[in-house]
């Protein structure tokens, strides 16, 4: 009973950080089209590669919608910087942020790739998993 | 008239790099699906096949490893009757032919070759053909002077030439020093994403692993079949990789058999390796190109990732000159620029050499169990930013030559012995 309890709120919760993805994607395609794009880019890569390594799924779960979270800061910061740097230098300022934005979405991506795969246990084979 | 063609070399570039992406991204999901089902048997076990072998070690001015070398050589558990090392001591001004001789005489089945100043001293493949005269045996296997292997890793080499399509073999290089600097603990990363996923998912798909040179070997009857190594080749070990594969033999990656390596420890000495490294890979793309596109020996994959992997040099070139026509058509509002634009910059997070994409890179580590390592991956666009400028000078160069008619040269690379601490 208590075995299923636990499964139930384990469900829930990942279904709860599922709701938090979405409302990232979707309130990143209010702020503009391209911070939806990074974040779909982020999630396909780090669902396809992260979701085949050890460790709970709640736990990949909370991690991916983390990195919405922090994907979607990253994009609503990025966005008040444009509009800073258009009321002041115009319509250049956002081709100049338009070359950037690439390069600082990967600024926050690696990194966050890279202390997140510490948080899970490490593989073990299925040779390892029988002994 | 300028724009459409700009036009035209940001779209190939940004093909090219999507490509690099796709087939990094397809090798990392083979290698980690390969990892968590059981590690692959290989079809022959150590141990039932044992031929004849020959170990090369091309010394020049390595007294501070060379000795460490033969030491475990020495202590390596293949029969000694069917084994003899040759160590090359490549008109050494320091004491490594010294070094080499005591343990020629300690040891009956270490042989040193003694070349002198006006014979020796160029370069790598010159060596190696040097000794090629005096091995008999029947695998030559080849090891740089800093590396350091353990007592089963001939015989699991040399297991692998029980197969005859079998024609060369390459075991595992690890950084050994991985603790000594950051250039070391990004050479590590990039090691990680060589070997660890590139080399063992080119095995796993049956493509074409690369022969590196050291820590693998080849058949003595292939080399004399080809006349020894092209000494006009600056990265002989790829251009021996093509040779074979062109004529129909397989090249084996065994991710059992490693060994382990001093990373170098300055940007200097980083600078001149790669850029021999970078100059030779475009020696042996413009050499072998068109035979492989040709070739009716290999698949239509086999193809592909060849192309891929010959062209991998001119990447962080091409990269660099997406990036200005980028930015440009970004400033004269070319929707296309617009809208590929965020493909370019994943270049700036590729590792150079073998252009392992971030993702591959980490998950190697993850694999490999190296949790530290994993963390300085944001560091890898400092080895990008140094790449371009290595790429651009060896393309340079490259072109120079042809056009001159002058020789490239063997640049050495220095070992300091920084792995003894690591053992």
């Amino acid at each position: 009973m208590k075995g299923r309890l636990n499964r139930l709120i384990h469900h829930l919760l990942i279904c709860l950080f599922l709701v938090v993805i979405a409302f990232c994607l979707v309130f990143s395609y209010r702020l503009s089209d391209r911070f939806t794009l990074a974040l779909i880019v982020f999630n396909v890569f780090f669902a396809s590669l992260f979701f085949q390594l050890n460790g709970s799924k709640i736990t990949k779960t909370v991690i991916l919608a983390a990195g919405n979270l922090l994907g979607l800061f990253w994009s609503w910061l990025y966005q008040n910087l444009a509009k800073v740097g258009y009321s002041f230098f115009g319509d250049s300022s956002n081709v100049v942020f338009s070359i950037v934005y690439p390069i600082l979405t990967l600024l926050w991506m690696v990194p966050f790739w890279s202390i997140s795969l510490s948080f899970l246990p490490q593989l073990t084979t299925s040779k390892e998993a029988a002994t | 008239m300028l724009t459409p063609v700009l036009t035209a070399f940001f779209l190939l570039t940004v093909i090219l790099i999507t490509a690099y992406l796709v087939r990094h991204y397809v090798f990392t999901v083979i290698v980690l699906r390969a990892a968590k089902k059981s590690t692959r048997q290989s079809p022959i076990m150590a141990g039932d096949y044992e031929p004849t072998v020959s170990i090369l070690i091309p010394a020049h001015n390595e007294e501070k490893v060379i000795g460490a070398l033969l030491q475990r050589i020495a202590e390596t558990n293949y029969p000694k009757e069917k084994l003899e090392v040759i160590t090359i001591n490549d008109a050494s001004r320091d004491a490594t032919g010294k070094i080499a001789d005591e343990y020629s005489k300690r040891y009956h089945f270490i042989k040193v070759l003694h070349r002198k100043p006006v014979e020796g001293g160029k370069g790598k493949p010159a060596a190696l053909n040097a000794a090629l005269k005096y091995a008999h045996n029947e695998i030559v296997l080849c090891f740089d002077a800093d590396y350091t292997p353990h007592p089963d890793l001939v015989r699991i080499l040399a297991a692998e030439f029980a197969d005859p399509a079998v024609g060369a073999v390459q075991g595992r290089p690890v950084v050994l020093n991985e603790p000594q600097n950051v250039i070391t603990r990004l050479i590590t990363l990039e090691r990680i994403g060589g070997y660890k996923i590139d080399q063992q998912a080119r095995e796993l798909l049956s493509l074409v692993p690369q022969f590196g040179g050291t820590v693998g070997g080849f058949r003595r009857n292939l080399i004399s079949a080809l006349g020894g190594f092209d000494e006009s080749m600056l990265t002989e070990d790829t251009d021996l990789t093509f040779e074979l594969v062109l004529a129909g033999y397989r090249v084996r990656y065994v991710e059992a058999a490693e060994c382990y390596e001093e990373a170098v420890a300055s940007w200097p000495t980083y600078w001149r390796q790669r850029t021999r490294w970078a100059k030779g890979h475009m020696q042996v793309c413009f050499k072998h190109e068109f035979a492989v596109l040709g070739s009716k020996r290999l698949t239509f994959r086999q193809k592909l990732d060849s192309l891929l992997l010959l062209n991998v040099y001119f990447m962080p070139l091409l990269s660099l000159v997406s990036l200005v026509i980028g930015v440009y058509l970004l400033f004269v509002h070319l929707a296309v620029a617009e809208t590929l634009w965020f493909v370019v910059p994943v270049s700036m997070y590729s590792f150079v050499g073998n252009y392992a994409p971030f993702f591959e890179v980490s998950i190697g580590a993850y694999l490999d169990r190296r949790r530290q390592v994993q963390w300085l991956m944001p560091l890898m666009i400092f080895s990008f930013l140094l790449n371009m400028p290595i790429c651009a000078k060896a393309f340079l160069s490259l072109i120079f030559d042809k056009l001159t008619g002058r020789r490239g040269h063997w640049v050495k690379t220095e070992h300091l012995g920084n792995t003894k601490t690591c053992l």
